[in-house]
This record gives structure tokens, sequence and C-alpha cells, in this order.
């Protein structure tokens, strides 16, 4: 239903304008095409009043008022600007650059700096007012990030966004008058605080008071004009969040998340730390060109032909001699749908291979086997629904570590609206919130789930706690809190960690699974429970059926090979070990990791994360979203489609898809069964 | 009920309780009880008493006896004198701050007698900590009544009708808060009492929680009743423990006594309260911010709207009232509305209280209705201003208020009144400030604090400020440029008009207003580079030397007195000083005003140490200047100011030709001062010395008579007139024309010509200043039986020197103070008799003394056959002041050109001294003529292209030493020549001192020249 809202008729600089009750002078004169400058003002937070940028003179009174928090009144008049006004805001503005370090040159913010733009746009072209050189500390314990008061002008929209965004409230203003700074919790370092690292702060702060360490130089950035904005999502850990790119000759200078007051996401555009500075790290060497790795173990770059040539050629020796059998592959599911389903074609239909799997087929084993223990088929819950649960179970998870995001809505939600959250598990993700926090190893989780079982079961004191599981008197006393509030919550959700998951206890996950059942199925007919997995594609990848039911293990006389990779970590390729075996193994990577150089014997370069686009699965499985390329690949690798139709073409296998697109509709195809 | 025969109120506030008013107490019991007058006697502590300074202080019932400063050694006496002899102890009673008089009962003590109090009605009578006390002077009543029998419209209807508005400073109608909050819907309401009293110097509220902590909750629960609230938080600092005690024993009982809580008086009205403490920012005393600061966060202002009365506290409606406001509403409802606003002004009804500090007598609490003139307060209440410095300005509403100046003393105390002077009412802390105060370094203190306290939420209140303060201590520390008056003004107007809440929008206004009102103080600091109030330090040496007009070196010569060094000495005066002795007998020394040892005991003897030089040190030998330079001047006028840039001249190498009207050089040095004040060889040595630097002096020479201006300003590249206000001014009185009514110059002359003029048997001398003392002193050497002096106003407010009227009174003069002549009566011209009429003391006058008033039917006669007129002095001009292009004032002075000390509107004219003053000091004349000689120099060497001059001066080594220790030790007192001696003749009265004495007068000099690193 509708609710109707009551118009406002006002006259701003001599227009007369409709708009909705309740808006503010700003907002109308915004929605009426009148510019009025602002500092504090962020489309995406509440409304401050505190620079006086936005300053308006209402009915002809000398004072006057700030616009971004004076409300609209019928038969209002409102005049934006006039010499007075200017005057107004000209002073003031010099009093904030004489305030503190505002020299422009010197500044890694200077060419995309919303203080230097209102500067420019009010000409002020100098100082009237002398510098008072006070001195403020510089916090650089971040890895991604500094904190300069000396740039503050303490806007306060980093408060704002930490509290009203991320929900964590670690900002906040300390001291009085000229003394005020940012402080973070009390007065701590970056990296001594609670701070989780997101840089949403960084990213609505309006001057070079929160930098990034990244690519800050104004050499390197140049003016934000020049810049390229690419609105994608990111792809890292599987909850898409949706972001703007920005790109300057083929470099990329920042990530920003898509910050509004309601994006129809519980985020509301934060972004994390990992997906607003991991692309921005070095991240390792690139490979751009194809390599062999001759008899004496050195390597030798080769020409597309060459290498092309070599690994169809053994694999099509393999395949013949030996059969599928005899042939693994092995993908990152950090990849898109696109790239995954290639791959497994490829191997399966191309090359008859007879195991192809992900690397964190594993986990998917061992949910399968959970699902299946259920004796019913059971649907994760969507991560869009922990704000709306009353109790929160993360069992075994660093959620800040894996899904940070997900660690942030935890702590969002016991502070807006005293969500339950209990932690059974070695860290803690949202460390002042957590009320239920059960520091226990992760073998001894099964044995608290076994117990939680039957405490609920109504055995009344649920007190049968294993002596294995080993808890003292306070996390006794913990775990029945725990029991209790979970027997009283009405729409409770269970999220497992990737790593718990990865235990191979079916038994254990069964449990949970059941646990989940006690209180029914969301209103989506899901399970309450979400499983975090461990890589940006991992349901994609689970969905396609890549992550195999059959797990390869170093056993079997492997001939030969092919690993498809797309990240610079290089932690996951030990599962390489012991596949090798003699046999000839070709790797498809966008980087050379130290690593590889004795696990593989062929690398064709590939594109890295950015410079591909391609569809991906969020972590619930719930929805699929679409990357654009950001970067062009470098000059001289050829992107994953062409590489597979040149393999595919040398193996003598033709796949069902002509195009990109093509491809694209056949993994939603598969993605949606 | 046990009766006792008698009652100690004794003062348990926080300031009396800091002085010392437990221990007295505790030995008060014990004494009482080792007397065995416990079961007679009974001590009551009670909240403040409103005198703070005066603690710790005790009021004895029922005589209503009040003690002060009782310290617990005091207490045996104390009892064994009222309690056993019954006698008063009058060593511990209030003395009157002029006359020394004690003044026995409370009633009596204008502080007390001249208040009128409503919120402050149970201070010192009561015991706080008592519910049946409060009850026993109708406490809750008024309570009972609005919630048994009112509405909560007949609740509002009866505040707004009272005409009650917001004490905590806005001044805001308190029933239209209330009304708006009442129609807010909602369920939830707050009832907010704010107690962040934070202003310098303010202690109105502290003072009723402590005192009568009842009265605040009787208010808040009528409020409550009134909007319909059910939880009310009485925000008070954390720095107020024992209001904080007090309230929280006040609501415990009144809790128990079913008078807060649930179901009050049975009436199923419900309200709870709690306190909440504050961490003592100053922005928490506005009203968001203290909202927000209960809330729980960080204490800084929302912007509104919403207003609290739609959404205040965790965004229910809410009303915040002041401690005050609310400890009127009880008394209000039970009284009435008419009974309220029968004082008051039209618009501001009731009483305020206001917390009088700074530099007046008598420091406390006083409550007075609103419209009382400030001068009220400030003189009757407050007793004046203390040792007996002038008022320069109160400052009122803390330190986002304004000064109120000396010519606004008869200004009516009302919202209205105090916005229209720049000021605002704010809670009512109310800083008297005496001359001593610089109003650029008080708008700076004050700016300081306003910076420190801003929460930093908005940039104007936070950088603006800041940015201000930056130019205000530039001007203090003498680095104040050309455009930073107007640059403060801009960013004052900016910062207004701006800011998010009041404090920022406030903080400028000790700017604003001081700007109004002493904006010559901030042209001083920046263009003169002088503090007029002596005050900020970067720049001067001393004080002394600041407030000398010839910035005489005072350590140094005070330094060499002490190391026997005389003759050094005295060449360190002539540097700045051509008449040293005459300066050691007849200066007002206005050095010694500043003198930092007054802070300490009393000033030091500056004029008689340097008289003492003098005296005793053979005077340097002065060569005849050198002729170095083609230009000719004239200096138009032999008196000290002539004189004085006649030498300089010289001195550069001009040849000057000094012009006088009579035979001798001095002029009113000579003319005008007696030869009892000033002997005449030391007079004519001092004149002669200058002279025969090389000076031609042209006596019984009068411009426009004997030469012609107009060749005067041809022969003479430059002229200089030093002319001073050689004529009385005449009374305009009937009889003023008749035989024997003189003019103290005209008869002074004829004295110090050696023409001994006859005088009468019985003379009035009519004025108060220093001419009046002269001639009337010299009457009375010249034969005159009976010398009476007609003041029309009081002692105090007359302008000649303290020293001089003692001397006079000494000599047997009689002084008629409040009385001035109407009529000269006489008989064939001659004058016979003077009639006089009394006077009144009535408004104050843009100087800040009270107008004299004539009071009807008050004539009376003095039976005398002479007058002296001394009442003011004029100048005569010896030539067309308009012809020669010369500006001349209203007050028939000449007008000097902006921007300049001496320069006139004619090309190379110059003009100094009484001529463009009018009467002032010997010292004075001595700056003018200083400034006169620099200023001539200085243009024509502007016109030949020049270098500025250089002066080339003798350096002299100044001891340096400082007495690490300084001892109280009283003042030298100079010997005189007995009365009846001295009174037969013209010989000098003041004797020099002596060697031992100068020696230690000189040891007192603290030596603030030096800077100890």
């Amino acid at each position: 239903m509708e609710t109707k809202v009551n118009k406002v008729k006002l006259t701003i600089d001599g227009k007369e304008v409709l708009v909705d009750e309740g808006v503010t002078i700003l907002e109308a004169a915004r929605q009426n095409g009148i510019k009025i400058p602002t500092l504090c003002q962020h489309e995406a937070l509440s409304n401050w009043g505190g620079c006086r940028m936005c300053v308006v003179e209402v009915d002809g009174s000398p004072k006057l008022v700030a616009s971004c928090v004076m409300p609209v009144r019928n038969g209002m008049g409102v005049v934006t600007t006039n010499d007075y006004i200017l005057e107004c805001r000209r002073t003031m503005l010099e009093f904030i650059f004489a305030e503190r370090n505002h020299y422009c040159m010197f500044c890694p913010q200077s060419g995309d700096c919303e203080l230097q733009n209102l500067a420019y746009e009010l000409q002020m072209d100098h100082l009237t007012v002398t510098f008072s050189f006070n001195k403020f500390p510089t916090d650089v314990t971040n890895e991604y990030m500094v904190i300069d008061h000396n740039r503050c002008i303490l806007c306060g929209r980093c408060v704002r966004a930490c509290k009203e965004i991320v929900g964590a409230s670690v900002l906040n203003f300390q001291n009085r008058g000229p003394k005020n700074l940012i402080g973070m919790d009390l007065n701590q370092s970056r990296e001594q605080s609670t701070c989780h690292g997101d840089g949403v702060c960084m990213q609505v702060c309006p001057t070079g008071a929160m930098v990034n360490r990244y690519r800050s130089h104004y050499a390197v950035k140049g003016h934000s004009k020049d810049w390229q904005p690419l609105e994608t999502v990111c792809s890292q850990c599987g909850l898409l969040c949706p972001t703007v790119n920005f790109v300057k000759d083929n470099n990329l200078i920042k990530i920003e998340g898509r910050l509004t007051r309601t994006n129809g996401r519980p985020d509301r555009g934060q972004l994390c730390r990992k997906g607003r500075f991991e692309a921005l790290k070095n991240a390792g060497i690139r490979l751009d060109s194809p390599m062999v790795r001759s008899g004496s173990g050195t390597w030798k770059t080769a020409t597309w032909d060459d290498i092309l040539k070599l690994v169809s050629g053994k694999l099509n020796d393999v395949k013949k001699k030996e059969g599928g059998e005899a042939i693994f592959g092995l993908a990152s599911s950090a990849l898109s749908n696109e790239e995954l389903v290639l791959f497994r074609d490829f191997m399966t239909q191309g090359c008859s291979a007879a195991y192809v799997d992900t690397f964190d087929g594993t986990h998917f084993r061992a949910v399968s086997d959970a699902a299946k223990e259920g004796k019913e088929a059971f649907r994760e819950a969507s991560w869009k629904m922990i704000p709306e649960a009353d109790m929160v179970i993360l069992l075994g998870e660093d959620a800040s570590q894996s899904q940070p995001m997900i660690s942030t809505l935890l702590g969002k939600g016991f502070l807006e609206r005293g969500q339950k959250v209990a932690v059974l598990g070695k860290t803690d993700p949202v460390p002042p919130y957590t009320p239920y926090y059960l520091p226990v190893v992760d073998s001894a989780l099964p044995l608290l789930v076994g117990a939680l079982k039957t405490g609920l079961k109504g055995s009344g004191d649920g007190g049968k706690l294993p002596a294995k599981a080993r808890l003292d008197a306070d996390a006794v006393r913990v775990f029945h809190e725990i029991v209790k509030a979970f027997s009283e919550s009405a729409n409770p959700l269970f999220i497992v960690g990737e790593k718990l998951a990865g235990l191979e206890d079916p038994a254990f996950l069964a449990d949970i699974v059941s646990l989940a059942k006690q209180k029914g199925l969301c209103p989506d007919k899901s399970s309450r429970l979400i499983i975090l997995k461990p890589r940006g594609n991992s349901a994609g990848a689970w969905k396609l059926g890549i992550s195999s039911s059959k797990k390869i293990s170093g056993k079997s006389k492997w001939k030969a090979g092919l690993v498809l990779l797309g990240e610079p970590d290089d932690s996951y390729l030990a599962a390489l070990e012991g596949l090798k075996g003699g046999g000839f193994i070709a790797a498809i990577s966008p980087y050379f990791p130290e690593s590889l150089s004795d696990k593989v014997d062929a690398l064709i370069p590939k594109p890295a994360w950015l410079e591909e686009e391609g569809t991906f699965t969020s972590v619930d499985g719930h929805e699929t979203a679409y990357k654009q390329k950001s970067l062009r690949a470098p000059a001289g690798v050829m992107d994953s489609w062409e590489i597979f139709k040149k393999l595919a073409e040398r193996v003598g296998f033709k796949p069902g898809y002509r195009s990109w697109k093509d491809l694209s509709k056949k993994a939603e195809h598969e993605i949606k069964k | 009920m046990k009766v006792f025969r008698s009652h100690i109120l004794i003062c348990g506030g926080t300031g009396c309780h800091a002085s010392g008013s437990l221990e007295a107490k505790k030995a008060l019991l014990a004494e009482l009880d080792k007397r065995g007058l416990a079961g007679e006697i009974k001590v009551v502590e009670t909240g403040c008493n409103g005198f703070c300074a005066m603690g710790p202080v005790m009021v004895v019932y029922p005589e209503g006896v009040m003690y002060m400063m009782v310290q617990a050694g005091d207490i045996p006496e104390l009892v064994e004198e009222h309690f056993v002899k019954g006698r008063v102890l009058k060593r511990l009673l209030y003395k009157e701050p002029l006359t020394g008089e004690a003044i026995p009962t409370m009633q009596e003590i204008p502080f007390f007698a001249l208040q009128d109090l409503r919120v402050l009605r149970n201070r010192g009578i009561i015991d706080p900590e008592k519910i049946e006390e409060y009850i026993a002077r109708d406490g809750y009543a008024g309570m009972a009544k609005a919630l048994t029998e009112m509405t909560p419209d007949a609740i509002i209807k009866e505040v707004m009708d009272s005409g009650l508005r917001g004490r905590g400073g806005a001044g805001f109608p308190t029933g239209l808060k209330w009304r708006f909050a009442s129609q807010s819907p909602g369920d939830i309401k707050y009832v907010l009492c704010n107690a962040d009293e934070g202003d310098p110097g303010a202690f109105m509220d502290r003072s009723v929680l402590e005192a009568d902590p009842h009265a605040v909750l009787e208010g808040m629960v009528i409020a409550a009743k009134a909007i319909g609230s059910h939880q009310g938080y009485i925000y008070c600092r954390a720095e107020y423990p024992l209001a904080i005690h007090r309230l929280n024993i006040a609501i415990d009982q009144a809790k128990e006594a079913g008078l807060l809580g649930s179901d009050i008086l049975g009436t199923g009205f419900d309200f709870d309260l709690e306190i909440y403490q504050g961490a003592g920012a100053f922005v928490c005393g506005e009203e968001t911010a203290l909202m927000t600061s209960i809330e729980g966060k960080r204490g800084m202002p929302r912007p509104r709207p919403p207003f609290p009365a739609i959404a205040g506290l965790w965004q229910r409606p809410s009303i915040l009232n002041n401690v005050e406001t609310l400890a009127n509403v009880g008394q209000i409802i039970l009284r009435g509305a008419a009974w309220y606003a029968g004082v008051g002004t039209t618009k501001s009804k009731g009483t305020k209280v206001f917390a009088l500090t700074g530099d007046v007598n008598n420091i406390g609490l006083v409550e007075v209705p609103m419209g009382t003139p400030l001068g009220t307060i400030v003189y009757d209440i407050g007793g004046g201003i203390a040792k007996g410095k002038k008022f320069k300005a109160a400052q009122l509403g803390g330190p986002s208020g304004g000064m109120i100046p000396i010519q606004h003393l008869n200004a009516p105390v009302d919202y209205e009144k105090v916005a229209e002077l720049g000021a605002i009412m704010g809670s009512g802390g109310l800083i008297v400030m005496n001359e001593d105060s610089c109003a650029v370094d008080m708008a700076r203190f004050f700016m300081d604090f306003c910076k420190d306290e801003s929460c930093g939420k908005c940039t104007p209140c936070r950088a603006g400020t800041q940015k201000m303060l930056e130019i205000l201590t530039n001007i203090c520390n003498g680095k104040g440029k050309e455009g930073d008056i107007e640059k403060l003004e801009k960013w004052a107007n900016v910062i207004k008009n701006t800011a998010l809440c009041g404090l920022g929008q406030t903080a400028p206004n000790p700017v604003l207003s001081t700007l109004r009102y002493f904006r010559d103080e901030y042209e001083a600091h920046i263009r003169e580079k002088r503090c007029p109030a002596v005050v900020c330090s970067a720049f001067f040496k001393t004080p002394c030397m600041h407030a000398c007009p010839i910035n005489m070196d005072i350590p140094s010569y005070l330094a060499l007195i002490k190391a026997d060094r005389l003759e050094d000495a005295y060449k360190v005066l002539l540097k700045t000083n051509p008449f040293p002795s005459i300066c050691g007998r007849v200066c007002n020394h206005k050095c010694e005003t500043k003198c930092r040892r007054s802070t300490v005991d009393e000033a030091v003897g500056i004029k008689h140490l340097k008289r003492y030089i003098t005296d005793n040190a053979a005077r340097p030998r002065l060569e005849k200047a050198q002729l170095t330079r083609k230009e000719k001047i004239a200096v138009i006028g032999a008196g000290p100011s002539g004189l004085t840039a006649a030498r300089d001249l010289a001195l550069r190498g001009y040849a000057v030709t000094l012009f006088d009207q009579f035979p001798e050089a001095g002029g009113m040095l000579r003319w005008g001062i007696p030869a009892y004040r000033l002997p005449r060889e030391i007079l004519d040595q001092e004149i002669s010395d200058i002279l025969a630097l090389g000076i031609e002096f042209r006596n019984n020479t009068k411009v426009g008579v004997d030469v012609a201006w107009e060749e005067l300003r041809v022969a003479y590249t430059a002229v200089y007139l030093a002319i001073g206000a050689q004529r009385s001014a005449r009374s305009g009185v009937e009889g003023d024309g008749l035989k024997g009514v003189d003019g103290a110059i005209e008869f002074l002359r004829e004295v110090n010509l050696g023409r001994k003029p006859k005088v009468g048997k019985r003379v009035a001398v009519v004025g108060g200043g220093n001419s009046a003392i002269d001639a009337a002193r010299s009457a009375l050497r010249l034969g005159a039986e009976t010398v009476t002096i007609v003041y029309r106003r009081l002692r105090e407010d007359m302008p000649a020197q303290d020293d001089e009227i003692h001397a006079a009174e000494a000599e047997g003069i009689k002084i008629e103070y409040l009385a001035a002549p109407v009529r000269f009566q006489g008989a064939d011209g001659r004058l016979q008799s003077a009639v006089c009429q009394r006077m009144a003391l009535g408004e104050f006058d843009a100087s800040g003394r009270k107008k004299p008033v004539p009071l009807i039917d008050s004539e009376f006669s003095l039976d005398v056959d002479q007058v002296i007129l001394a009442i003011g002095q004029e100048a005569i001009f010896p030539f067309d002041a308009g012809r020669a292009g010369i500006g001349v004032t209203r007050r028939k002075l000449i007008e000097v050109v902006k921007g300049s000390k001496t320069a006139t509107a004619a090309a190379m004219v110059f003009a100094g001294g009484d001529v463009v003053t009018g009467p002032d000091t010997v010292v004075g004349a001595v700056a003018a003529g200083h400034h006169a000689a620099a200023e001539i120099d200085a243009a024509i060497r502007l016109r030949n292209g020049e270098a500025p001059y250089v002066p080339v001066e003798e350096e002299i080594a100044i001891p340096m030493v400082v007495d690490e220790e300084t001892q109280e030790i009283a003042r030298v007192c100079i010997p005189e020549v007995a009365c009846l001696e001295r009174i037969k003749d013209f010989r000098e009265v003041e004797l020099g001192l002596s060697k031992e004495a100068a020696l230690a007068e000189a040891s007192r000099c603290l030596r603030c020249d030096i800077q100890i690193e």
C-alpha cells in the first residue's frame, strides 16, 4: 500500500517548487537542479549539519540555516546564493583550510578531494586567514589506510559511516575545541582498535584525512575527472558486493562500494577490506607468455603454438594410450561459471578425464553427505536473511577473515536490533558484541553440537556435556545460555564455517542440519543454515558439478593433468602435491607462484581476476551476478575462451557453444537447475 | 517540641565549606556542649547564604546578628561574648567597605537589605537536608494545589500569566515551552532540569540546589503534571558533589513522603526522577547537547527542528528548564501569577539571581527584581569597587555574554535592555571589572574559554573561534595589524549567523561588545602598541612604566637608589623627564596605581623616591646643545609642554624660540602651583637648565599682540602651540560678576606673581579638583580665617589627589559635600554670601559617578566675602584659529588630526598640552611636549627626505638583583611640616625622604622588569 505523502510548496532562489513534506531544503534544491555546496553531508549517511557549508537564507533572516538539516515548510522563501551567503561560506572554508594542514600540493588526496573541489568552486584561490600550524598525529598502523588528523575537517562522515553502515562505532569524536580528533575506540591506533578495516570511513572522507595506502600518489592516480568508473561486483568471497572500480590508463586506481541509504542489500554498499584493497595489492609475478619446463628443471618461454601443441598433444596421447582414467583436471573455484564450464567440458568431453574437481571439493563432499544424512534435500538460507534472524549461531568460523561483511552484519544486528549472536569456535568474529561466546577448538565443536541437540530435547539442564569438550564453569554457563536462547528463539540461523565443513564428519554436519530444522524453514522455504565456502565461486562450482563426489588422490597413476588457476594466492596448491607422479601437468594461470615451479611442466598465461568477465554465484547459491571486465589483460595473453577453443580444436572436441554469450547462457541454465 | 532560646544558622554551602564552616560548626557544637548550652542553643547547617566571599557566615536568631569569616578559632570568644555575656562580638561583624562601620544585623547590611528573595527565599534559613523545614515554609503547597485542584491547562495558563521566562539565559517564556510540549502527541514525555552550570564565576544554580533542593523537585513535578510526563532527569555536573548529595537526600525524602514517585499525594499522578551527572562539558548546558548526553552519547548539539517539545530526549517530547526557573514554579502556583508578575519590568517579570563576582567589594549571590539598575547591583548591593578603583564594565552572561560599560550603570537589568546593550542575561553571572581590566584581554580570555569548550561539531564555532582567538592573542601580544578589527567584526558576524547552537552563536559576543564600547583600546593596542589598562605585558617592561605617560624607567632608577648610585639615577630620570624634581613633588603618579606591589601590600612610593634622587644627587651638567639644523621652530607657551618640546628640539639640533606672555617661563608650573607644593628655586633651576641649552626665550611677548601670527608662520619652519588653558570657567549663576567672586587660575596667578592678593576672611572655594585645593590652601596661607570647599558630589568622586585633600583637611579647611552655589549675593557690587543648595546623588553619569541632583527647599547660605571658582578652565586663543586653518572642538580646544598626537589641520602647526586635552597633569603636558618634538622633527625630516632621528643615549648599567622573598611592609610616609607651622607661609610642606627610608622604600620594588629565563 502506498502512503500518501503531502506536498509542500516553497520558493528557492525565486523559483517556486513542489516537494514532498519532510524533505530538507537541500534535498528540495537538488531535486530541482539547484546546487548547494556541502562537505559533511553524504547521500548514504544521516544528515549532520556540522560543516555549515550548505547554509542558506530563509525568509530573509540574517541567521542562516544549514539546508541539509532544515526541513521544508510551506511558503518558505529560500535563497541559496547571495553575496552574504557566499562570504559566509568562503570564510568558513578559509577557517577549515587554515585550521589544519591543508596544503593540497603535498596531499595524497589531491585530485580526488571534495575540499579541494569546493575551494575551486568557491574561487578560494588564496587564504586571508593565517594557518594555525597545529600538529596532530598520523596513524599509519594499518596495512591499507592512513589516518592523518592534520587533514581532517571533522565533518564526522567517517564516524557516521562507521556507526550507520558498518555498525561498528569504532570511530568517534574525542576532545573538544581545537584539540578535536576522530578517535578510534578509546584513543587507540587503528591496529589496536576493534576496527575491521573495511575502509568505508576512508571512502566517505571528503579530504586526505583517511587515505588509501595504495595508488595514492597524484603521479599515479592523476585527477579523478580522468578516471573511468566501472560498475561491477566483487567476486572474492561470494557475497557479490556491488562495486565501482575506478580505472585510469588500464590501472586500477581504487575500488569503492556503491553506498546508499538503502540499496536492497543489508550492507548498503559497505565493502570489506578484501573487496576494497586486495585487488590493489601487488599480486605476485604475472605470467605474460607461455612457459615450458625443460628436463633440467629450468623454465623457458614458449610460443603459443608450441605450448598449445605440447599440452594438447600430451592430453591426446594419454587419452589415446591410457584412457581418461589417467587424466585429471583441477580448477580453482574462484573462477567464473563460464570458465568453470569451459574447463569442465574440455576435461570431461574433450579429454574424457575421469576426475575433474575443484580445490575445495572436500568441503563439497562433506556438505553433500550431510544433506543426504538429513534424508531431505536442504537448500541453504540466503545470507541476506542474517539481519532478520533473532539469533545467529556461528560455528567454527572466523567470519571476519572469510566473509568480513557477515561479521559486520552480526555486530550491527546485535547493536541495532539486539540480535543474539552465539559464537562457538576458536575466533571471535565480532569481539565486543558477542554475549554468547564459547572459545573452543574446532575439534570440540561436534561434541558441543551433539550436546546442544540433546539439551534441546528437553533433558532439562542440557547438562550432559561431554567431558572431552573440557569446558570450564564459565563456558558451561555460556553453553546453557545458548541452549536457552536457542530454545526461545523464533527465527534462528546457523552459520557454519568452511573449516568445519572440511572436518569431514558428516554426522556432525547432519546434526546441525537437523538442529536447524527444529525451528522450521525460513520464509523462503530454505533451511536455517548457511555454509560459508572457501572461494569466491565455490557455490557455482558445486552447482556446476565440478566439485566431484569422488576424491582425487595421489594414489592413482596419473599420466596427465590440467590445472586452471585464478588467484595470486598459492596456499591451496599443496593439493597438487603427490599428483604429479611422473605424469605431465599443465597449468593455466594468470600468475606464476614459486610453488608451481616444481609441480607443473607447462604454464599457459591467462587474464587475471579483473581482466575477465563472467558470472558468479553467491555463497548461498541464491543469486548469480555478472562481473564486468575492469582492465585489459597484458598484451600477448589469450583469454580463457581462446585458450580452451584452441585446445579443444587440437584434441578434436567441439563444444556446444559458439560464443561467450552462448556459454553464459549455458552456465546460467545449469546453475538454475 | 523542644524550644531553644537561640538558633545559630551556619552556612553549609560549598563556598563556606571551603572557607571552613564545617570546622567552625564542629568547634561551635563542642563549645556549646562544653558550656552546657547545647540544650538552649540549636545549631543548624543551612544551604548557601549567598554572601560567599565573607564565608563562613553565621546568623544568630532571634536577633538576626550576622557574623562573617568565622573560623573555628573564633568560636570560644564568640560563644563567650554572644551567648554567655550577651554582647555582640564586634570584631566579626560586617564592615561597610567605605566607612569601615560595623553593621550587626543581616537586615541592615545593604547587601541583603536591597535584595528581593523569591528563588532564594529559603537560603540560609532552612536545613536543606530536612524536608520538614521546606514544608514548614510552604514547601510543596504549590505542587499540592497543582495536582489536586488544577488541570494541566490551568497550570500552564498560570505560568504563562506570571510572565516567567527561562532563567537559563535565553528568556523563552516558560509557559509557552510547556504548552508546546503538552500539545505534542506521545505517551512518554520528559521533564528535564538543567543544572549544568558552567559559566566561569556563576554559581546560582548550585546554590539553589544546595540550599533549597526541594524547590526544584516541586517545580519539576508541577511541570510534569502540566505536560503529562512521568519521568524526569536532573542533569547536574559532577563537579557539584554537595548539590548532588543534597538532591539525592531530597529525592529520597520526597519519595518517602509520597511527594514523588507513584501516586503522588494519592492523586494517581506518577512522576519519578533521576539525577544524571554530566562530565563537565560547557556545551552540555545547551539543550540538545544535554539530551544527547543523557542518552549516553557524546554531548554534541543536534540541529533544531525538531525542537525538544516535539522530539527531545530519546526523540520524545521533552521540556528542559533551568534550576532557577523551576525553583520559581512552586511559588507561582501557590501565590498566583499576579503576585509573581508584581515585580519586574513590562516584559521581564519576577526576580533574577546574579552571581556577583569580580572586582566588587561584596561578592556573593544576589536576587533582585528584574529591571534593577546595574549600578544598584554593583554599588548599593555590591558595595562598589574594591580598593577604590574605578568601575570599568560588568560582564553579563558568562563567556558568551557581553560587557556593559560604565556609561550604562543606569541600565535596568532585564532581558530586553541587556540584549539591547549587546550582552545576554545568561544564567546570571555578573563579573565586575575595574579599570585594571583590559577589554581586549578580557575578550581574549572569554574567546579562549569558548574555543576550548566548542564541541567541534560545526565549523564556525570550532575553527572560527580559534581564528578569532589567534587575532586577539596577537593584538594582546603586540602583533596586532591594521585590519584586524575589521576581520574580527566580519568573522564574529559570520560565526554568529552560521553556528549550529547557542554556544557558537554567542561566542563572538565578548568581542563584539568590547569592540562596541572599547574600540579605542583595540586601536591603542594595534596602532600605538599600548595597553591603556596596563594589562597586556607584551607592551611593556613593567606596568608602572607603561602607566607613566612618558614611560619613565622607574625600575631602573629605583634599583639605582638601592645601589646608592644617585647620579646615575638622576641621569635615568632626565632621559625621559626634563622636570624630575618637579614631578617628584606634584606628579599624580599614575605609575603607582598600576604598581604590582599593591597586590602584596601597597604600591611603591615612586613619586617620593624620584624626589629623593633630585634632592640628594647633584644635577647632572647639561651642555649647550649643538645647532646642527637650519630649520627654526617657534614654541608658543613656556609651560611644561612648551619647555619639553623646546628642549627636545634643541637637543635634536634645531634653533628654537620660546614665546611667553609672562615675564618668566614655567606656565602653570609657576602660575598655577603654589610654592608650598613646589618651591620656586626648584622650579627655576629646572627651567633655567632647559633654557641654557641655547633656547631663545622671548618673555612678555604675547603672540597675536606683540608678534603677529602670520609673521611667525613665515619666520619659522614649524610652530608648536602649547598655550594651555589659561582662564577659569565662570559659574554662570546669579551674582557671578560680583566683586569677590574670582577664578581660581586668576587667583593663583596673582599669588604666584607675588602680588599678595587680598583674600577674604571667610572664603568659599567651589570645585573638587586640584586647583580648588590649591586655591583653598593658598587662601588659608594668605590669612583667610575660614576656608570652605563646596563640592557637589562626595569625597570619593573628587578629582583632586587624595593626599592633597587630606592635607587640606589637616590644615583646617572644611569641605561641604553635596552642595553647589545657586547664587551669589552681595551689596554694592561686593559679595556678601553664597547661597548654596544641597544635592542628592541620582543616576549615574557617563563617567560612572552619580549625578548630583538638587534637593528642593534645601538652600542654605554661606556667609562669605570671597568665592573662588575652581570649576574648570578654558583656553584663550591668541589668534583666529579658523583663519589659521586650525580646527577647534566643541569644548573650545584645538583639534588634532587623526593618526597624529599633535599635528593640527594647518601645515607644520602642532599643538599639545592643556589646549588640546583640557586641564591635565604636568606629566601629561611633558608627554605632549615629547610627542610634539618628535612629530615636528619627523615631519621636517620626511619633507627633506632624511632618515628618521636616532637618539644617542648613554648606557647606564642597572643592577639586576631580586629579593627571593617578599614580606609585607607598609609604604613609606613622607614627613611633613606641622600644620600650624606650615599654614603661616608658603614654605614647602613635604620634607623629602631620609636615606634610610628611601633605601627601604626602593627595596619594596618587585623588579617586574627582570625576566627570569
